[in-house]
């Protein structure tokens, strides 16, 4: 951290005398400075009885008892922050925007997509037809039709929003 | 059957609780999202302490926050799989139990009285510790007497050491409303504390 709050302005912070968006400010600063984070912590008027404060105990057998319950819960890993309802989004999106791409899209830049994305279903199909892939081959190679169709239209999309 | 607590804790020096960092912490958590249970068991050994004290300062009765803090970290194992590792893991646990104090509470429809509980001595008691632990009582008291938004902002600040933005992102609000309502806190705390000092 290259630079810490002077003594006036955290002593001001800590009272609550600074203007919002600069107690803000100071506030993130202090999240992020150990140093200044340990200057307000001592410079709040009630610093002293705060840190004579004791703990209350935690019961003993509390952790003993929420594992055992805890043993009983069925486990169930997967991917983190993994929500079907996204999966199922992601699906439809892909859908949604092969459809429009065919349907020769609500926007010229989407017809542009949508030129690319029948070019290249077209030609897949050529070449699936003289070619003996099996349904999994298909299956990837539409996937993979969806997923650049997808990319593009978020990728232009963005892109125009800037 | 209630079993007596053994001891209190007395706590770190600030600058040790401050910002700090278990460096195994991110790895214990990802195992136990992917179903490992000696990470699954030490989640509920690290955070059982500080859900526990965060729910029994909100609920100002022991037994409450003994089944509160329980169920908190069942819920917490239960939606191990939900978790989003964007966030940090205390700021996510933390929302769980507030929610579980609110949901009690809205049950209960009425706080119970402040229950003192047994505080023993983990060092000899000269006349300045019994002081200090006077001073230590009337801010808890003080602390009690304040309003449940007022209450939880210090508690999570001032005891659990969690960062202004994860405060916000606990009670899920804003940075400003944040800062004002911590600010507006302690005044109130200040008032009501130098009032029992004075009487």
């Amino acid at each position: 951290m290259s630079h810490h709050l002077t003594d006036a302005l955290l002593h001001r912070f800590v009272l609550g005398q600074l203007d919002e968006p600069v107690a803000v400010s100071a506030a993130e600063h202090i999240d992020h400075c150990v140093h200044c984070a340990t200057r307000a912590a001592h410079a709040e008027p009630l610093a002293g009885a705060f840190a004579e404060t004791i703990d209350p105990p935690v019961p003993p057998d509390l952790v003993d008892r929420i594992l055992l319950e805890a043993a009983e819960l069925p486990v169930r890993s997967g991917g983190l922050g993994a929500r079907p309802e996204i999966y199922a989004a992601g699906a439809l999106l892909a859908v949604a925007s092969l459809l429009l791409g065919l349907a020769g899209g609500l926007t010229p830049w989407m017809a542009e997509i949508g030129v690319s994305v029948r070019a290249a279903v077209v030609g897949g199909g050529v070449l699936l037809s003289n070619s003996p892939l099996s349904a999994g081959g298909v299956a990837l190679g539409a996937t993979v039709v969806l997923s650049l169709g997808v990319g593009l239209v978020v990728w232009r999309g963005r892109d125009r929003r800037r | 059957m209630r079993v007596k607590p053994s001891r209190t804790t007395r706590r770190p020096p600030i600058a040790l609780r401050l910002h700090k960092a278990d460096t195994q912490e991110p790895d214990r958590i990802l195992a136990a999202c992917a179903g490992d249970e000696a990470a699954r068991d030490w989640i509920v050994r690290h955070y059982t302490p500080p859900i526990y004290r965060f729910c029994y300062r909100l609920l100002r009765n022991e037994q409450d926050a003994r089944d509160v803090s329980q169920e908190t970290l069942l819920r917490v194992l239960r939606n191990l799989h939900r978790y989003d590792p964007k966030h940090r893991f205390t700021t996510w646990a933390f929302t769980i139990a507030r929610n579980a104090c609110i949901d009690l509470q809205r049950k209960r429809k009425r706080i119970g009285p402040w229950t003192d509980r047994e505080v023993v001595d983990t060092a000899p008691s000269p006349l300045a510790q019994t002081q200090q632990r006077i001073r230590a009582e009337r801010l808890e008291r003080a602390l009690q007497e304040l309003p449940d938004m007022y209450r939880e902002i210090l508690v999570l600040y001032h005891f659990e050491h969690l960062k202004y933005t994860e405060i916000a992102a606990v009670l899920d609000i804003p940075l400003g409303t944040v800062m004002n309502r911590i600010f507006r806190a302690r005044r109130k705390l200040r008032v009501i504390y130098e009032d029992q000092e004075a009487s």
